[in-house]
């Protein structure tokens, strides 16, 4: 039986006297899975992700890593396990050259000079930033400075990657990259959630969704089931992806079935349903245009 | 932290929040200018309780507390500095008015800024004819003041996250802590600075050479009762002081 990384059981959070920002969450992630949370701006999720790392303690309820309950241990102690990696790079580059802006956490757990060399070197080959090593980080451009953040915690091999709205502010081909570097992170076994309203993104990369709003957990479920789910994703004040707006519309003339969030079976599906007579006779009417 | 909560402003409406700026601005330079002049412990303790009627009639009680609680350690540090330098009944009588004057400065001071929006103070500031642009550096300072907490708490945690313990170590190790901490603030805040200043000149800041305004601060009756009330005292203690000679 797979053992438990992140159990969390009637979570209640608020900042000073504020209203409840966390109205009871219960999540439970194992090792290994691959979970994007989804949810509008304050629904609670960068919130929900900071009591990860022990920033954040429950007022009511508890949280544990690793049957670990955060409020007995320091964040240190818990970002050994945890990674945490924020929206803005901006809000932690402050080192003189991108080596020792990696480094920096190494040094603070105390990991031996040969070993820190040899991480750093490594992670920055991984992120593709090997050439700018003796450079100031300041001077990346944004899409670098992502994956530099990305770099000064994957550095020390936290079990759980834990990303904050990774996408925001990058490129489609900058995207794509991320997106492989996260894969791969749980293809080596991570435990890997990610925190993002960037739908697309969402549909390409998870399987599994949890969907946020107001302070609670709405669903969780797999991606294709939860992102057609026109009621749900409306409660959540999320856009349904693009695929899943075209086949609602098809839906309405021609027999539509299968997971069609993704592109290739989106026209395996269409096919299927016109049949191929209809397909044979397209063809015929390309080919005489 | 406190402390500053009791000098942030808040908009709620009251007879103390529609007062005239330049009127609480001659009240808390006159209390200060009594304080200052004045060692005399049953005087000072009036001029702290003259904050009184202005903080029940502005509803900023809760506000007031706070900041005279964050105030406490240093209170006791002034009383137990003078003190220590005259170990005697006439000492103990000195440090409590110096107490005193530090407590009745703070406290009108802070009346003045719970009870004023800066935009609204920026506006007193024009009309005793300081230039607009240095008027409105000190509004955006103070309106920045919550963003730089919120830049500097993201700041913290991201660093946190990262196995940076601030509370480690011996003085040397802890102010190395702050590096971390210090250096992306700026950078951060230097970057906000020109983006906020590129983005007033697109909209045309400096361009008009004469300024109008949409609200204007005006006198009005209360305004007046409470500057004759304010002078008038004023001018009687400074009266008191001269002909009795009180210390």
């Amino acid at each position: 039986m797979p053992s438990k990384d992140i159990e969390i059981k009637d979570l209640w959070f608020r900042y000073e006297e504020g209203d409840w920002v966390l109205k009871g969450i219960d999540l439970e992630v194992e090792e290994g899975e691959f979970i994007a949370i989804m949810g509008e701006n304050g629904a609670g999720k960068t919130t929900l992700v900071k009591h990860l790392n022990g920033l954040l303690k429950p007022l009511k309820g508890y949280v544990k890593i690793k049957g670990t309950d955060t409020r007995t241990v320091s964040v240190a102690e818990l970002a050994k396990y945890v990674g945490l990696v924020f929206q803005n790079p901006d809000h932690q580059i402050f080192a003189e050259t991108v080596e020792e802006e990696v480094a920096f956490a190494l040094r603070n757990f105390g990991f031996p000079p040969g070993e820190i060399q040899r991480r750093v070197e490594e992670v920055l080959r991984e992120m593709g930033l090997s050439k700018y090593k003796g450079r100031s980080p300041f001077l990346l451009s944004g899409g670098e400075k992502k994956r530099l953040a990305l770099a000064s915690v994957l550095v020390y091999d936290p079990d759980i990657i834990v990303l904050d709205e990774p996408t925001t502010g990058q490129d489609y081909k900058q995207k794509a990259v991320l997106g492989k570097i996260i894969k791969q992170m749980n293809a080596k076994g991570k435990t890997v959630i990610v925190v993002t309203h960037d739908v697309e993104f969402v549909v390409d990369l998870f399987d599994e969704v949890v969907i946020m709003a107001r302070g609670r957990i709405l669903a969780r479920g797999r991606t294709e089931d939860i992102l057609t789910n026109e009621e749900l994703v409306k409660k959540a004040r999320l856009v349904m992806p693009q695929l899943a707006e075209a086949a609602m519309y098809l839906e309405d003339n021609i027999r539509f079935k299968g997971n069609y969030l993704r592109e290739d079976n989106f026209v395996k599906c269409i096919i299927s349903a016109l049949g191929e007579d209809v397909l044979g006779e397209l063809n015929a009417g390309s080919a005489r245009l | 932290m406190q402390v500053l909560r009791g000098f942030e402003y808040r908009g709620i409406d009251s007879p103390v929040h529609r007062l005239d700026p330049r009127v609480k601005l001659i009240y808390s330079l006159c209390s200060m200018i009594l304080a200052l002049i004045y060692t005399n412990g049953l005087v000072l303790a009036a001029i702290f309780l003259t904050s009184v009627p202005f903080v029940l009639l502005g509803h900023v009680m809760k506000r007031w507390l706070q900041m005279l609680k964050g105030l406490i350690p240093l209170l006791v540090l002034i009383f137990a500095v003078n003190v220590l330098f005259a170990p005697n009944v006439e000492g103990m009588a000195y440090a409590t008015s110096m107490t005193l004057r530090f407590l009745a400065l703070s406290s009108t001071f802070s009346i003045v800024f719970l009870t004023t929006a800066p935009d609204t103070m920026a506006m007193a500031f024009v009309k005793m004819g300081i230039p607009y642009e240095y008027t409105l550096a000190f509004t955006m300072a103070v309106r920045f003041l919550p963003t730089l907490a919120r830049d500097l708490q993201r700041i913290i945690d991201a660093q946190r996250s990262r196995g940076l313990e601030l509370e480690k170590g011996n003085i040397l190790r802890r102010i190395r802590n702050f590096i971390p901490i210090l250096v992306p603030l700026m950078v951060y805040e230097i970057r906000r600075s020109f983006q906020i200043a590129e983005s007033m000149e697109s909209r045309g800041f400096g361009f008009p050479r004469r300024r109008t305004f949409l609200h204007e601060v005006k006198f009005s009756r209360n305004d007046y009762l409470v500057l004759m009330l304010t002078l008038t005292l004023f001018s009687a203690l400074i009266m008191v002081k001269i002909v009795l000679r009180v210390s």
